[in-house]
Formats: C-alpha cells, structure tokens, sequence
C-alpha cells in the first residue's frame, strides 16, 4: 500500500506546476547528480562491528516554488536515489541488495551573493530496499528529513541556467525489523548530494 | 536573517548524527560443541557457512512434503539474520548441494544431533574430520515419521523439525535447554525465538574452528 505522505506530495508538485510556471518568477529546476549516506546502521554481535551502508547513488532532482517576499521564496523538491547497499564486517563486506530513497522537501531559500541561492527544506524520505530482507524484513520506512544546501546558477540560455546544487540533509532512519530484534534510540544518517542540471529562470540579483 | 538561518539549519545537521543503540543479544544458549583434548583440555568446535558460499544449496528428497517444509525452513532461517549471514535457496539437483534433507533414519555409528518432537524426529550429521577440523559437505539432515504418514499433526512436526535440524546445519551445534526454543531437544514451539535469533547471529560473528572443505 502506497504511504499517503508522498502520494499528497506528489499530487502538490503535479498540480502546482502549471501555476507556478505561469507565475513570473517561476522557480523550476531539474537536476542529476550523486548522494553519498553515512552508514545506515551500526552493530556489535559478540563484540564484532557490524557496518550496513549505502554505495554513492545516481539521483535525480525536480523542484518548483515562487517568490513568497522580497528576497524569499518557498517550494517543493522530490528527489529519488537508488543504489546498493551492503554490511561489512570481519573484514569482508556482503551485498545485500538495492535500496531507493524517495525524498518530498517543503523548502524556503533566498540569496547569498550574486547567482549563489541558499536553500533549507524539512520533508520525509521513504527508504525502500528491493526485497524485504535483513534490517528490512518488514519493508522500508518513512522518516523525517532536514536539509540545508545551496544552489548556483550559470547563465546558460535566455530561459534556462545552468544550476549546480548541493545539499547537506540528515534523517531518521526506523526500520520495522531493526526494533524488533532490540535497537533503541534513533538512527540519524547525514547524506550530502551534488546535481547539475537546468533551472527555467535565471535568478534576479540580489 | 538568512545567515543566522543558515546557522540554525547546519547546527540542525549537526545535531542529526546519532546512531541506534544495538541490542546487547545477552539472551543465547551455548550452540559450540565442546570435545575432550590432548592433555585433558577441551576443544571448542564452532562453525558457521561463509559469506562466499551464501546462498547455501539445499537439496531436499521429494517425499513427505519435504521440498516446502525445507523452503520454509529456509525462510525461517533467513528472518533471523539482518545482515545477509544465511540465505538458502532449494536446489533441483543434489549434486553440488551443500545440505541435502531425506526421509529416514541417520546411519549408525555417524557423529549426529538428533532431535525428537511428538510425531517425528530428525537428526543432523555433523561430519568434522576431527584431525584436521575440516567439514566436508553436504552435511546431511534425516527427517522421519514416527506414525502412519497423515497422523493428526505430523505435517506440523515435519516443518518445525526440518527447521530444527536445518539449525543445526547452520552450526547450532547444541540443543537450547529451553522449550520456547526452537532448537529445543525435544521441539514444541514452531518458529525460531528471540533466544534462537540472538544464538544464530552469535555463531555468525563469533570465530569458527571449523574449516568448510570442499
């Protein structure tokens, strides 16, 4: 069953898009790019240190927003990743398989400096294995997401710039399994991301 | 504004780096087998299938509903493991297979863990060459009725006892002396405990004595 928080995210994205390109400061942006997580999760079995951890995964990233004051605008950013991730330990590492992370962020950013933007959004990431297996046994989960970036924009084309971005964002991490065999606390993983890609406008000065 | 913002939100990612606390898994029964050594000491023998021949052939006798049951166990067995320690998969051809399940009695004389549920029982050969402390597969585990076949129960016994035993390929060496166990001598419950759990990814991480040959 699909989780109602990305389907109602989902939904804001498709049906604001068409407004919001219509609007005159339309903020649009399409990126790929690569995001790099700490470590899922650690163990200790019997005094052996367990890491299960993400490999560099491809990502892709849209986003949408508008202006809300003079130097502030707030939007939408959906992001997906997908890679493989493993468990190292005793010095050999075991595949475990692929995971995707499906990521909604409601955000707010305004300018630093000339074509440099700031950008911090808090949002969910669903965190979806390929089989329901090991620290997944009982499927992925939703989490809450914080995230702080920038983004710089390079005159490219009269309607588009050239947009890198880079984003800094941390989330829990709750699989239904790892509390049923007896973690405690909250699992926080940091990832940082880069995407290069297209932005539809070309950001006012500041 | 924006900068002090900006301070807040990586304060926010720098106070987002925690990890879980791991459980201490302290509930386990001893699963390595003790033997009596040169010069009165003892010698531990512990053994777990590596990673490099995971997911483990299991070749299973097409009698008695064995295929399913031994498919079960597979399942069972791998819920226990949240880092890929065991995966099984049922082969067709028992040639190559690394533990084979038949119906029957154990030879005689073998070095075997038995177990004896109420209408069936089973056993597990343990075929360490007790010189060189190598194991040669396939490791084979017997399962067998004590009724007529289609007594009230003995499709419930065949499943959990192949599970039982299928523990014991996977180097449960010993019985729990708990009977909310499944590895329990004589087993009752029908799926591993928590005790079981915590037992098997022991026996994981912990170092082995016992070298696989093939």
């Amino acid at each position: 069953m699909m989780h109602p928080f990305p389907v109602a995210c989902a939904a804001v994205l498709y049906l604001g898009l068409p407004g919001i390109a219509q609007a005159q400061q339309p903020d649009l942006y399409f990126q790929l790019g690569a995001v790099w997580a700490a470590p899922l999760l650690h163990d200790n079995i019997a005094g052996q240190e367990i890491t299960t951890q993400q490999s560099i995964a491809p990502m892709v990233r849209i986003g949408a927003g508008l202006p809300v004051a003079p130097k502030v605008g707030a939007g939408l950013e959906a992001a997906v990743a997908w890679g493989g991730y493993s468990a190292d330990y005793a010095g050999s590492s075991t595949d475990l398989g692929n995971i995707t992370t499906l990521s909604f962020l409601a955000n707010l950013n305004g300018p630093i400096a000339q074509r440099l933007r700031w950008r911090v959004g808090i949002g969910m990431i669903g965190t979806i294995p390929g089989e329901d297996a090991g620290i997944f046994l009982q499927g992925g989960s939703w989490n809450a997401l914080f995230s702080a970036g920038v983004d710089y924009y390079v005159p490219l084309k009269p309607k588009f710039d050239l947009m890198i971005g880079a984003r800094a964002d941390t989330h829990t991490l709750t699989p239904g399994q790892t509390t049923l065999v007896g973690f405690s606390g909250t699992q926080w993983v940091p990832r940082v991301s880069l995407g290069v890609g297209l932005s539809l406008k070309r950001v006012a000065n500041p | 504004m924006t900068r002090r913002g900006l301070r807040w939100a990586l304060l926010a990612l720098v106070a987002g780096c925690g990890d879980a606390a791991a459980p201490l898994r302290a509930d386990h029964y001893e699963w390595r087998l003790f033997e009596p050594a040169g010069g009165g000491g003892t010698d531990t023998l512990a053994f777990a299938w590596p990673s490099a021949s995971q997911p483990l052939r299991i070749w299973a006798q097409d009698t008695l509903d064995l295929p399913a049951h031994t498919t079960s166990a597979i399942q069972m067995w791998e819920a226990q493991f949240l880092y890929g320690e065991f995966r099984g998969e049922l082969v067709t051809d028992s040639l190559g297979a690394d533990i084979i399940v038949v119906a029957g009695s154990a030879p005689a004389g073998g070095p075997v863990l038995p177990s004896m549920a109420r209408e069936c029982q089973g056993a597990t050969d343990v075929a360490v060459d007790a010189l060189t402390f190598l194991l040669s597969p396939p490791m084979h585990i017997y399962v067998e009725l004590r009724f007529a076949e289609g007594t009230p129960g003995t499709d419930s016994c065949l499943n959990l006892t192949t599970a039982h035993e299928l523990g014991h390929a996977l180097g449960i060496f010993q019985h729990s002396p708990d009977p909310d166990d499944l590895m329990y001598s004589d087993p009752i419950v029908t799926a591993p405990s928590a005790r079981d759990r915590n037992t098997a990814e022991r026996a994981y991480h912990t170092p082995t004595t016992i070298q696989l040959s093939r």
